[in-house]
């Protein structure tokens, strides 16, 4: 009788010796140097390093915002570096969540105008699309608030919508940057919750670019980088007890 | 309206104090090159005022150097007949017209138009004259004059100061000449601001100064059915004078007069400006407005908005501003032009300044909106990331 087969996880991300330069000649800047990479689907990567690292670019080359300038790239067996401009735009519509550090709601727009926008950008009706983001605000508690404009918010509330218009399309890959660092410890850790909740559906994919050392331990994979490379990848428990 | 077009609209008139002060500048804008514009096409239109007053014909036979109604190159008395002898001609008829002094019953000398139209049918007289007044040109020394100068221009001041609106029965002299106005006519705003007095043509050459020649214009009707264009063709041809029709005659007065003074180029400055100043108020709040949203702009590229989207919803938000600036104040320079009509301005606003205007708008709305775009386009979406 033979042992039933185990089967990994599929590939959410695969990355092979992806590199990425700005400028040329003497001014030119090595922002990555090879990065190997993969990250499964259904888990929480979080990526830590010092200001100037590279975090940033590579969450920009894993989201088809950048291109890299050398190495290979999957993102849900896709590579969004081979395509045109504008066919990569709407795979970044159709594929990718972002929650920026600052926000960068309309000013506007009500908080369920904004957490409507993914939807907005994809051709979905107003009305329904707003409706979707209303739905999307309550289940962050901010069922009150829909009618709100940003400025009327407080910062905690302000990342609570930039989170919901993040997954109001229901992305596979969701980008985080500092997704925590405007929260207070409670309202951080349901947004955690949140996030590992999204992540641990099967297809999806979340990469948290953070400093909070609160959150580390809530991450299936932990990305250490320093000076355009990766310098550890570890299980969150091993990382913080070294 | 598709998603994205709402999107823009709403992230234009969600800044209150940015909006208005857009659709505020392209108001004034708007305001100043329809109302310039409308002024300037009431001046023109008043240039050709006499010729189009003039009833009964349908061709102005003249000196082929006449450049205007006021250009007065008079033919010999025998043009008359030369005239009459083309075939297609049913009548022909001479028009004297010049400047002479005239003497009011105050002692004023004033200048006057005198023109003198055919003894015997009375045609080329004013379309606003009544019958009655027409035929009491047969009497002795008769004048009409124009019924909205009686209190202005031909006012008759009295010994106490006041002044009296020149009336029927009032006897003037021309050119040392005595006449006496025996009816009024209602004449269309004129360009050239010397009254017009009409009287018959045998009585105006007594009040001219004699001349060789002293026949103005050969007045022409066509035979019924007759082509006016070819019968033009034939008088110039067989007669090497000019023929006009009233709209072509009218038409050359008005090219001379904007060709051969200051009018053209000054309302066009002043339209240019107009123009200009729009343009830049536009565009300077339109930067400033994509600046300030910038950050937002790169949200949206970078959450898959791609650039010609989002060059399309600047465009609607330009559209929208402008259709709107434009609007109003071409509804104010409307407006203005009914208001100040009663005080004589010349004004009119026709469908093409309107739609050459709202063009010259929107096109320096999406100048401005497109300096924006271009920032826009080179915008990294990647810096969002960046705080």
């Amino acid at each position: 009788m033979s042992a039933p087969a185990i089967h990994p996880p599929p590939l959410a991300i695969r990355c092979t010796g992806v590199t990425k330069h700005y400028g040329s000649g003497d001014t030119r800047v090595a922002a990555l140097r090879g990065i190997d990479l993969a990250i499964d689907e259904g888990h929480l990567t979080m990526l830590v390093g010092p200001s100037g690292c590279g975090k940033t670019t590579l969450i920009s080359i894993l989201s088809g915002i950048l291109a890299p300038s050398a190495g290979e790239l999957s993102v849900f067996g896709t590579d969004p570096a081979r395509m045109a401009d504008g066919a990569r735009a709407e795979w970044r519509a159709a594929t990718v969540g972002f929650v920026f550090q600052q926000f960068n709601l309309l000013p506007t727009l009500t908080a369920a105008e904004n957490a409507a926008v993914p939807l907005l950008i994809r051709g979905v009706p107003w009305h329904q699309a707003v409706e979707r983001g209303r739905a999307r605000l309550a289940e962050f508690g901010l069922g009150d608030r829909c009618a709100s404009l940003p400025r009327e918010l407080s910062g905690g509330q302000q990342q609570r919508v930039a989170i919901a218009r993040a997954l109001v399309h229901e992305p596979r890959l969701l980008v985080c940057d500092e997704p925590t660092s405007a929260l207070d410890h409670e309202t951080g850790e349901r947004v955690i919750d949140v996030l590992r909740s999204t992540a641990l559906r099967p297809g999806r994919s979340v990469i948290v670019v953070t400093h909070d050392q609160r959150i580390l331990r809530y991450a299936d994979s932990l990305l250490r980088m320093d000076d355009g490379r990766i310098i550890s990848e570890s299980e969150p428990s091993s990382d913080m007890h070294a | 309206m598709q998603p994205l077009d709402r999107l823009a609209y709403r992230m234009l008139i969600g800044d209150r104090l940015k909006y208005l002060s857009l659709v505020a500048g392209l108001v004034f804008a708007s305001l100043l090159v329809v109302q310039q514009a409308s002024i300037f096409t009431g001046y023109a239109d008043r240039t050709g005022s006499w010729i189009l007053d003039s009833d009964g014909h349908d061709l102005w036979v003249m000196d082929p150097q006449v450049d205007m109604s006021e250009d007065s190159k008079p033919l010999l008395q025998t043009a008359l007949s030369r005239v009459r002898s083309i075939d297609g001609v049913a009548w022909a008829i001479p028009l004297y017209k010049n400047y002479l002094k005239a003497r009011l019953p105050d002692g004023r000398l004033i200048t006057v138009r005198v023109v003198g139209i055919d003894d015997a049918s009375l045609a080329g007289g004013p379309r606003g004259a009544s019958r009655e007044a027409l035929a009491s040109l047969r009497r002795d020394q008769a004048v009409l004059v124009n019924d909205a100068q009686l209190a202005t221009i031909l006012a008759v001041r009295q010994p106490d100061g006041a002044s009296r609106p020149l009336a029927i029965g009032d006897a003037i002299s021309i050119n040392e000449h005595s006449a006496v106005v025996t009816g009024t006519f209602t004449a269309t705003p004129d360009f050239f601001w010397d009254p017009v007095i009409y009287t018959t043509y045998s009585r105006a050459l007594t009040m001219a100064p004699p001349e060789r020649r002293s026949t103005t214009f050969v007045l022409v009707k066509a035979r019924p059915g007759a082509d006016i264009a070819a019968l033009a063709a034939r008088i110039e041809e067989g007669t090497g004078f000019a023929a006009l029709t009233t709209e072509e005659f009218a038409a050359r007065t008005r090219t001379y007069v904007l060709a051969q003074t200051g009018i053209l180029i000054n309302f066009g400055i002043t339209i240019a400006l107009g123009f200009v100043i729009g343009a830049l108020v536009a565009a300077q709040t339109l930067y400033s407005f994509v600046l300030e949203n910038q950050r937002a702009l790169a949200a949206l590229k970078a959450m898959g908005v791609r650039n010609a989207r989002i060059a399309r919803m600047v465009v609607v938000q330009v559209l929208v501003v402008g259709v709107l600036g434009y609007g109003i104040g071409a509804g104010l320079a409307s407006l203005s032009g009914v208001l100040l009509g009663g005080a004589g301005l010349a004004f009119r606003v026709s469908w093409t300044t309107l739609v050459l205007g709202l063009c010259a708008i929107l096109a320096s709305c999406l100048f401005a909106g497109l300096l924006s775009v271009r920032r826009v386009m080179r915008l990294d979406p990647a810096s969002v990331f960046k705080t």
